[in-house]
């Protein structure tokens, strides 16, 4: 930390008051962050590369492709945007967003995906606005899994977020998700699923693992989406197979796993929602 | 009237393009970095950093520690300014501090720039019921809604 800064911080009333409004730079910025916030630093010491600040969030928004986006989103490596953490703070609205995707495209419709897309935030925010806070970290609804509520875990288990599962995939996006503080929208549903399904462990648990690490962390968009993969705020649980990952990671993380072929993701859909939730009445 | 203005920008409004900022371009601004605030919302250092980095960008900027209400009256208090500035948010702790500021000082509270204003009455219980509402105010650009 540069003098001036450590000055200032010297100075500031440890309970509050001013702080500097200039850093020499980011490692300065988060030294002096680390030692004015020590809680939050015990939570997560790790830094992220994504910048804040709109001139930041204009670069991301200037390389928006909504064509490509509409093509590939649902791939780990598609033109999704990365916008969240700035639409999350306010730094860009989604109207902005929707403005410049309509000013990219000939007909309104090339940019349905993306569209569509923002309109999930603008849903989960809406929700949010009604129930409140207890609201969202509440089970809208009973699960429709065959399982109480009571026959889940309240606990993450420590190895999921540490990385330690043994399951390629699952541990590479646990640590993704630490070292970034991001994580593609299809990877979040996967570790969700897997959290919630395959190791039967409250979504809530899950959610707050989330919040600890995503620039984007958000109580309307990530605990309403929990409660999606997890049924209690929608009709049906969210599952996936191996297939499924390996198409949308051109099967970048199976082909190291050693569980390959015999994997927990391995079956049909229906051989896995058999086995995952045997206590379910006949599919709807 | 902006000399008289301070604009709170609370976790929610970090962009400079937000309503006070645009109703007032000239008028200082205070974002205040609350432990009740980074412990509500689990925040970490890289969350942390992001947040003050979109903070450290915004014009003529404040940046404070401690007790948000506390903090934005003693920075309206040192620089003068009899009226704050601010979005409304669905984050019901931020609108605590909104309605603990609002009986302290004159607060106004704009609304954000929304993504659809809504033809029709809406049905929040499942998103395809809220998209079939809004999907055709959803693809006009901002200055064709309303
Ligand atoms: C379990 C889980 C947790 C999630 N937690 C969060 C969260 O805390 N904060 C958050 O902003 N999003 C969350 N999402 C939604 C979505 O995954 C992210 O918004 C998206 O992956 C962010 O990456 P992007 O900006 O590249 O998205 P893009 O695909 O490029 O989308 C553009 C923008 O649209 C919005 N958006 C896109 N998809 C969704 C969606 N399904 N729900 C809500 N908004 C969406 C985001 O603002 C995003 O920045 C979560 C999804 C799941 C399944």
């Amino acid at each position: 930390m540069a003098d001036g800064q450590r000055d200032a911080a010297d100075k500031s009333d440890p309970a509050g008051g001013p702080l500097p409004a200039r850093f020499a730079d980011r490692a300065a910025l988060a030294d002096f962050l680390a030692e004015a916030f020590p809680e939050a630093a015990a939570r997560d010491g790790r830094l992220a590369g994504t910048e804040g600040g709109r001139a930041a969030a204009e670069a991301c928004l200037a390389a928006v492709d909504p064509m490509a986006y509409g093509r590939t989103r649902n791939h780990l490596d598609g033109a999704v945007t990365r916008l969240s953490p700035y639409i999350r703070h306010g730094v860009l609205s989604l109207a902005e967003v929707r403005d410049r995707a309509l000013a990219l495209v000939d007909k309104p419709g090339e940019a349905r995906k993306l569209i569509f897309e923002l309109a999930w935030r603008d849903y989960w925010r809406r929700v949010y606005a009604e129930i409140g806070e207890a609201g969202v970290w509440t089970d809208r609804e009973p699960y429709k899994t065959g399982w109480a509520a009571t026959d889940y875990a309240r606990e993450l288990p420590a190895e999921i977020p540490a990385g330690e599962t043994g399951l390629v995939c699952i541990d590479s996006f646990a640590e993704e998700l630490a070292e970034t503080g991001y994580l593609h929208n299809h990877a979040r549903m996967y570790v969700a699923a897997y959290v919630v399904h395959w190791r039967r462990v409250a979504w809530q648990a899950g959610a707050a693992w989330f919040l600890l690490h995503l620039l984007d962390g958000d109580p309307a968009s990530n605990n309403l989406s929990w409660q999606w993969v997890a049924s209690t705020f929608g009709s049906k649980p969210y599952i996936w197979n191996r297939e499924n990952l390996e198409k949308y990671s051109d099967g970048r993380f199976c082909r190291v796993c050693p569980h390959y072929g015999r994997c927990p993701f391995e079956g049909s859909y229906a051989a896995l929602a058999a086995h995952l939730f045997p206590y379910r009445g006949a599919e709807a | 009237m902006s000399g008289n203005t301070l604009i709170w920008a609370h976790d929610d409004m970090l962009g400079p393009h937000q309503p006070p900022f645009r109703a007032t371009p000239e008028a200082p601004c205070v974002v205040v970095l609350d432990p009740a605030v980074v412990a509500a919302r689990l925040y970490g250092l890289k969350r942390l950093v992001f947040v003050t980095e979109c903070a450290l960008a915004l014009p003529n900027l404040r940046l404070r520690k401690g007790e948000t209400v506390a903090q934005v009256l003693a920075v309206a208090d040192e620089l003068g300014c009899a009226r704050v500035a601010t979005v409304t948010t669905p984050c019901p702790q931020l609108s605590g501090f909104m309605d603990a500021l609002a009986g302290r000082i004159e607060l106004e509270r704009m609304a954000p720039d929304p993504f659809v204003i809504p033809r029709r009455k809406l049905d929040l219980k499942r998103f395809m019921r809220f998209w079939k509402k809004v999907e055709d105010v959803a693809f006009l650009p901002t200055h064709r809604q309303g």
